[in-house]
């Protein structure tokens, strides 16, 4: 029997998992060949060979442990294990059943927040398109060109105020008679009602079109508002159900 | 504690005889079709559990509770933390019943009991008072026939008692192969289904703790020839 702590120098380069792996014929196709050959001229691979499969053989044939004792659950334990309904439930929704669930809550966490911010910021009254006719078209003699006027009506220091200004200020500039006189970055930013109100009229102009900015943002924000509360319940309800019913065990 | 009595339909069942390696009693192999009238009958036992009837779940119990208890007690080495485990287990498994989804019972309890067993490893670890305990229980010796002479016995009292303690030398996810493999039947992919590893990796850890194995028995090669 060779000694395994004085192995000669040749079979120290020999792939003794190679060995290990031919002994219970598990070298793998296209490997078989070397594993034999190394079997066949190295004494040493041969012992190992024949010792790692005595072992195999031995280990297999170990006996059973006998149990100490029976496993099977009395009707108490099983009453206490299954517990409520509720209980059954929440640890329904743990599983994998359920995965895909808590992704989709934070998509709709995410999206219902966004919905809810847009509903909030004024950009949307702003953004509501003007009229066929605007400023740029106006064929006043000497007026400046748009790019001139760009700044302005980019909003950096003009006193666009609300929608309704901005409202106002569309039909001031469409009117079919500016004055002669106007101001042209004036009066596309704070201009005055062309048609006066005719007695009896009210004089107060809307603040938004029906089907407009307004309206828009009241939706967004009440949809957004509504997702995000929902979704949250559902993380919560998800989170909570996890850290008191998940099984470490299912891992 | 009432003494176990396995149902007389389910008794004579070994549950090491899904294994392809496994043989009848004319020592004919085994095939798929037993294997799969076994997987009915454990999925006709869990749907019934499912459905609230203790008694089937109970019929599991007692068709793989000896299975279980074997398995365990090898990979944690200790009588008692394995009990404790495979109760931990089967706990485990009657809560989440109707979370089995997969085709084989038997490969699903086995990974829960795997994991209990990985648990308490890990809290031995932790705490390495008492590592592994001298085992003096006779119990663990293997059962000698009535025509084995007291020197046979001896041999093979001697040879289950350095192999258990080689196969606790070794790391727990080498010896959990092996144990899976020499001892359980269990082939390279279930191994890698149930301990969430790959292939490679099972034959790997099987190989190198074969070879840790063939170190550490060095001395005692001349029994497992035997």
């Amino acid at each position: 029997m060779p000694n395994n702590h004085s192995l000669s120098a040749e079979h120290r380069r020999h792939d003794r998992l190679l060995v290990a792996r031919f002994a219970v014929g598990d070298a793998g196709f296209g490997q078989d060949h070397e594993a034999s050959e190394l079997v066949r001229r190295c004494n040493e691979c041969a012992a190992l060979a024949a010792e790692i499969s005595a072992i195999s053989r031995s280990v297999g044939k170990l006996p059973a442990a006998p149990r100490p004792r029976d496993f099977r659950l009395t009707a108490e334990q099983a009453a206490q294990l299954r517990g409520s309904r509720l209980d059954r439930w929440l640890r329904t929704i743990t599983g994998s059943g359920w995965a895909t669930v808590r992704p989709v809550a934070a998509v709709a966490l995410s999206i219902g927040m966004v919905m809810s911010v847009v509903g909030v910021l004024p950009i949307l009254g702003a953004a509501v398109p003007a009229p066929a006719s605007t400023f740029d078209q106006l064929p006043v003699a000497g007026a400046p060109s748009p790019e001139q006027t760009s700044d302005s009506r980019n909003g950096q220091s003009g006193p666009v105020a609300s929608p309704g200004d901005a409202q106002m200020g569309v039909e001031g500039v469409t009117s079919p008679e500016p004055p002669a006189d106007i101001n042209l970055n004036e009066a596309y930013v704070r201009p005055t009602p062309a048609v006066e109100p005719q007695p009896g009229e009210s004089n107060d102009l809307p603040k938004a079109l029906p089907g407009t900015g307004s309206s828009l943002r009241d939706w967004l924000l009440l949809s957004g508002v509504a997702v995000t509360t929902l979704a949250l319940g559902v993380l919560a309800l998800l989170y909570t159900a996890r850290r008191r019913y998940n099984d470490p065990l299912l891992r | 504690m009432v003494e176990a009595t396995p149902p007389e339909s389910l008794s004579g069942v070994d549950p090491a005889a899904e294994t392809p390696e496994a043989a009848d009693a004319d020592g004919a192999p085994v095939g798929k079709p037993v294997d799969t009238l076994q997987r009915a009958r454990d999925r006709a036992l869990v749907e019934r559990a499912v459905g609230g009837d203790l008694e089937a779940f109970n019929e599991l119990v007692l068709i793989y509770q000896d299975y279980l208890f074997a398995l365990v007690v090898r990979v944690v080495h200790d009588r008692d933390s394995a009990a404790d485990a495979v109760q931990e287990a089967l706990f485990s498994c009657y809560r989440n019943l109707d979370r089995f989804r997969g085709d084989s019972f038997r490969s699903w309890l086995t990974r829960i009991a795997l994991n209990a067993a990985t648990d308490v490893l890990r809290y031995r670890k932790r705490r390495p008072a008492d590592p592994y305990p001298e085992w003096e229980d006779d119990s663990w010796q293997p059962p000698a026939g009535e025509e084995a002479s007291p020197e046979r016995r001896t041999m093979r009292r001697q040879t289950a008692r350095v192999l258990t303690e080689a196969l606790a030398e070794i790391t727990s996810d080498q010896r959990t192969a092996i144990v899976m493999y020499d001892v359980e039947g269990f082939d390279y992919q279930e191994i890698a289904d149930i301990t969430g590893v790959s292939l490679g990796t099972v034959k790997s850890r099987i190989h190198r703790g074969r070879l840790a194995l063939r170190e550490l028995l060095s001395d005692d090669m001349e029994l497992l020839r035997e």
